[in-house]
């Protein structure tokens, strides 16, 4: 008997050194992603804040000058490439990192990492383009920086955007039972507490009370997010299907899951462009990377909601530890 | 088992006649010891004498009829077990007194602070927070320096320039100070 309980203690301790130092080591991925990130962001800048310098400076000769700016202009579109390619790893990576998803989580889920793993071979051959400077003149480089940026506007924001909302919606539900399932114990804990007639347990029910709505709102938040993800990408899907014409600039580039701007309007409150609308008076067409973005937006208040409910938790964990003095 | 136990052990009381006893021991006796053979081996050889010894008829009969007449005695099972009953007891004290504890002591073991910062930090919630602003940096950053590759001249009202000049105006020690020193040594 004292084995089985020694076994079982043994096991119960490592399960939970096991489940903390695995969300340690994820939370530590995540950190370590968004700092390379951050990192080349940062060299971007500076680069730009050079070639700025160089173009603005009246000490050169305009052969030197053209020259130095010719070495920036390479060595700026080096770094972007650099970032693109780090931003895309990570959103394979955190793609890949999703469990438990729906039906049709999964396969939008395949569908990402397919797109993603083929923006990457396009970074890649723009890499390889980069590795002959000497083939390099100003008109080149300007012209590849160019077809560059109609690229990341036509295809890849908006499939960045739409992977970004994807994968925020997928873990907010993670957070979301993590945080009902550590409500329903602390009310659990409460209403012991108020059969034991503790004095001040009215104060605890406020909190609690407190953190129902902010939870709620979380909840609230996270659903009309979810709801309005999937109406864009089902009408995505539906124009994507229909519309045979694509307004993509180039066919040498990865094309993203869509071929349209426009998509009929949702019955959320996620700004979806409605193209049924015959109103001259109409407010302006909502661009679908705007339209993920405005997912992002709600699973970041949702986020918010998350963390004062757990705010509210502490507190009561303070209050509760002078009441059991 | 114990039954046979007890058989035997009722067998220990039945005597064999004074014939066959002296009998026995006159042959054991009568076992000659040579000279060249060890004191083990000599003793082997009377035993092996032994062998050749046998009841006679009526010792044989009075040891069978005591077997087979002995009465067969069930084994008594217990009808209290003091050893389970302890235990039992026990544990049901254990339980009564660990429950009398746990209702006069009211606790929360869910409101644990330590355990619900490290909860509310394994949900990397404030890492995502912090990537959704920054995406829109990256973006930015990105498009900025791009323009600048594209174009000959430099926009002045580009953030970059900008937040760069900012901050090596913060970076710069305020020269208020010596301003103040000057005047001060002009006026006085």
């Amino acid at each position: 008997m004292k084995k089985i309980i020694k076994y079982f203690v043994l096991i119960s301790a490592a399960s939970l050194i096991a489940v903390n130092s695995a969300s340690a080591e994820q939370s530590a991925n995540l950190q370590q992603s968004f700092d390379k990130i951050k990192e080349s962001v940062q060299d971007v800048k500076e680069g730009t804040k050079n070639l700025i310098t160089t173009k603005e400076s009246e000490n050169l000769s305009p052969e030197e000058k053209e020259k130095q700016e010719l070495e920036q202009r390479v060595d700026i579109f080096a770094k972007i490439l650099n970032l693109s390619i780090k931003e895309a790893e990570d959103t394979v990576s955190q793609l890949k990192s999703l469990k438990n998803l729906e039906e049709k989580a999964v396969s939008s889920k395949k569908q990402f990492i397919k797109n993603f793993e083929e923006f990457l071979k396009f970074y890649n051959e723009q890499q390889n383009i980069m590795e002959k400077p000497e083939e390099i003149d100003l008109a080149k480089i300007k012209e590849i920086a160019q077809s560059f940026k109609d690229w990341r506007e036509t295809n890849y924001n908006q499939e960045l955007a739409a992977a970004t909302a994807f994968l925020l919606i997928n873990r907010q539900e993670t957070i979301l039972e993590m945080a009902s399932n550590r409500f329903v114990k602390i009310s659990s804990d409460i209403g012991k507490l108020k059969k034991n007639n503790l004095k001040g347990v009215e104060g605890l029910e406020k909190m609690l009370n407190l953190a129902t709505e902010t939870l709620k709102d979380a909840k609230n938040l996270y659903s009309e997010a979810k709801d309005g993800f999937w109406l864009i990408k089902d009408k995505l899907s539906i124009a994507s299907s229909t519309t045979a014409s694509s307004t993509l600039t180039s066919t040498s580039t990865p094309v993203a899951a869509t071929s349209t701007e426009e998509i009929i309007a949702p019955k959320t409150s996620v700004p979806v462009e409605n193209t049924s609308s015959t109103n001259s008076t109409s407010t302006p067409s909502i661009s679908i990377e705007d339209q993920f973005l405005s997912i992002k937006g709600l699973i970041g208040d949702s986020l918010n909601k998350i963390k004062e409910t757990y705010q509210i938790f502490i507190e009561m964990s303070n209050f509760v530890k002078k009441l059991l003095i | 088992m114990e039954n046979i136990t007890e058989k035997l052990k009722k067998l220990k009381d039945i005597q064999p006649d004074a014939g066959y006893s002296q009998h026995s021991k006159l042959v054991i006796l009568a076992t000659p010891i040579s000279p060249e053979k060890t004191r083990a081996s000599a003793l082997t050889e009377a035993l092996k004498g032994l062998k050749e010894i046998r009841p006679d008829m009526d010792y044989s009969r009075v040891s069978k009829t005591a077997i087979l007449a002995a009465p067969f005695i069930p084994r008594r099972q217990p009808i209290f077990n003091w050893q389970l009953a302890f235990t039992v007891a026990g544990m049901l004290l254990v339980l009564i007194s660990g429950n009398l504890i746990h209702n006069l002591k009211p606790t929360a073991p869910n409101l644990n602070a330590q355990a619900l910062e490290t909860e509310f930090a394994n949900l990397n919630i404030d890492i995502q927070l912090a990537k959704i602003d920054y995406s829109q940096k990256t973006d930015e950053t990105v498009s900025l320096a791009l323009k600048e590759i594209t174009t000959k001249q430099t926009s002045h009202l580009n953030p970059i320039i900008l937040e760069s000049e900012q901050t090596r105006l913060n970076d710069q020690p305020p020269d208020n100070k010596d301003i103040d020193n000057l005047l001060d040594q002009i006026l006085l």
